[in-house]
């Protein structure tokens, strides 16, 4: 997204990233990537917009401490929204997509249309879902974020897990585009974590 | 026939022409929790508010075509939309139910899950949504209220002296400007250090700012809890007395911090003999006073003090 020609960045990608390093590696590590970032802040707000340059400072600062190439802190990251038990927001968003793992790929057609009910300037690459032979289903990521594909991967396999999903991914380049493939190897392959369309309470079900 | 309209619509009654429920689609029968609705009367089971007028007896088969309210008769405060619909046999009459804005409360009261709704229903969009919604309007609610306390303390800041915590010149026009909106008359009282820069010079400036941080404590110490103490800077300071025309008032506290200074202070390890060189007036509601002259009159008043040999107080009038 582009405002007076500066990219900027929703405040959600920097919460995400902050509450992932602080959850997963402590606070005192997250301290040590801000301090090592000259325009960083020490707590993101999720809903202002910072300069995109920003998120990429923390993401390198992180790979380098974690000595982690970031594609994999970004899978982490992708696992972690959906599993940690401070994020369950994210995964009831989600799992209302569809009764099971078959169901909520197909709904991902309409999940940048939802994201922009929700929050009109977030903006995440446009995605589109197609289902080829049998099994097989890609997800095309339109290529405006290339580092969204690996978010995708971690919270494909997360959500996967959540049915009781069995899949295998695959990822490349086609075209400027990223296309993740998912082979659904048995959709009933565990029991699926619970999951009510209305829930009492901050985190339930 | 039936099998479509309970996936198409899967919290339905069917009625018979007595208003007796004939069917009861999957929804409704879990909502129902085991209850046996079949062979009941809907008026039993559901209080019906019409769009117009009353339901009496048996009319429900009446409402043909008509929007109404019901609930269960167990769950006044879930408050759902019907309509009545005759069927072509028109001996039976369909009502469709949705739960319109009890929605959330429905489908948390009866665990309804995705299986519970039709397939081209909004229902299950609708609860996304509203979850979404509010995780978005705590997220903003959050913003604002650390921007407000981060606004509050900017704002002290900006009326506090650093080192001695007492207010700062801002802080002193904010209350000269607040005397003169409400009217008030009062004392003012400007001071400084006699042999403060002989202190700086022969025992470095952090002892002189302990030495300041002192004179602050005692001039809190000496004036009441609504009066002003400010450090204009160096050290000078300055005093505001409430509410008062009296100069005696004045006169006192300044015998009073005098007296204070008389001993010399303790700095860490250093003995330290300080004097105080003061000049105030009372400045009356009635005056038509100006921010400058007052502040002048007592600045030349302390002026005079020091001229006179230091270590007293002026007052003009």
């Amino acid at each position: 997204m582009f405002v007076g020609g500066e990219v900027i960045v929703h405040g959600v990608v920097n919460k995400a990233l902050e509450r992932f390093t602080i959850d997963t590696y402590g606070f005192g590590l997250w301290q040590k990537v801000v301090s090592a970032c000259p325009h960083a802040v020490a707590f993101y707000e999720a809903m202002l917009c910072y300069p995109d340059q920003d998120s990429y400072a923390l993401l390198n600062q992180l790979s380098r401490i974690l000595n982690k190439p970031n594609a994999d802190i970004l899978e982490d990251m992708g696992t972690y929204l959906v599993v940690h038990r401070n994020q369950d927001g994210v995964r009831r968003l989600l799992r209302f997509g569809g009764v099971d793992f078959r169901d909520f790929l197909f709904s991902l057609n309409e999940f940048n249309a939802r994201i922009d009910l929700i929050m009109p300037d977030l903006n995440l690459p446009q995605i589109n879902v197609v289902c080829g032979a049998k099994n097989q289903i890609s997800i095309r990521l339109a290529p405006s974020w290339s580092e969204f594909t690996y978010l995708c991967i971690g919270i494909l396999h997360a959500m996967a897990d959540d049915y009781g999903a069995l899949i295998r991914l695959a990822h490349f380049a086609d075209t400027g585009s990223a296309v993740i493939q998912i082979t659904l190897v048995d959709d009933r392959f565990a029991v699926a974590q619970g999951f009510k369309l209305a829930a009492r309470g901050p985190s339930n079900g | 026939m039936d099998n479509i309209l309970n996936i198409l619509c899967p919290c339905h009654l069917i009625i018979n022409r007595a208003g007796v429920i004939e069917h009861v689609a999957p929804t409704m029968q879990k909502i129902l929790q085991g209850e046996t609705a079949r062979l009941q009367h809907v008026l039993d089971l559901f209080s019906i508010k019409p769009r117009s007028g009353h339901l009496r007896g048996c009319s429900m088969f009446e409402l043909d075509g008509q929007k109404f309210h019901l609930s269960l008769r167990r769950f006044l405060d879930l408050r759902w939309n019907g309509v009545v619909l005759r069927l072509q046999d028109r001996d039976k009459a369909i009502i469709p139910i949705s739960f319109g804005m009890a929605l959330k409360e429905t489908a948390e009261c009866f665990e309804l899950t995705h299986a519970d709704f039709g397939p081209s229903e909004l229902a299950v969009d609708m609860l996304c949504l509203l979850e979404a919604q509010s995780a978005v309007r705590a997220a903003s609610r959050a913003v604002t209220q650390r921007i407000e306390g981060a606004k509050k303390n900017a704002e002290i800041a900006a009326l506090t002296d650093p080192l001695t915590g007492l207010g700062n010149r801002r802080s002193l026009i904010e209350r000269l400007a607040s005397f003169a909106r409400q009217n008030i008359s009062f004392g003012i009282i400007q001071l400084d250090l006699d042999h403060f820069k002989t202190v700086n010079d022969q025992l470095g400036h952090p002892v002189g700012d302990r030495v300041l941080v002192e004179l602050s404590n005692i001039l809190r110490q000496e004036i009441r809890a609504h009066d002003v103490a400010v450090r204009l800077g160096g050290d000078e300071f300055i005093l505001l007395i409430t509410g008062t025309n009296d100069p005696t008032e004045l006169l006192g506290l300044a015998e009073r911090l005098l007296a204070r200074l008389k001993p010399p202070l303790t700095i860490q390890t250093h003995k330290v003999q300080l004097g105080l060189s003061m000049g105030g007036r009372i400045v009356e509601a009635a005056e038509r006073w100006s921010m400058i002259d007052i502040l002048q009159a007592v600045d030349q008043a302390l002026y005079h003090s020091k001229r006179r040999g230091k270590g007293r107080f002026t007052f003009c009038s």
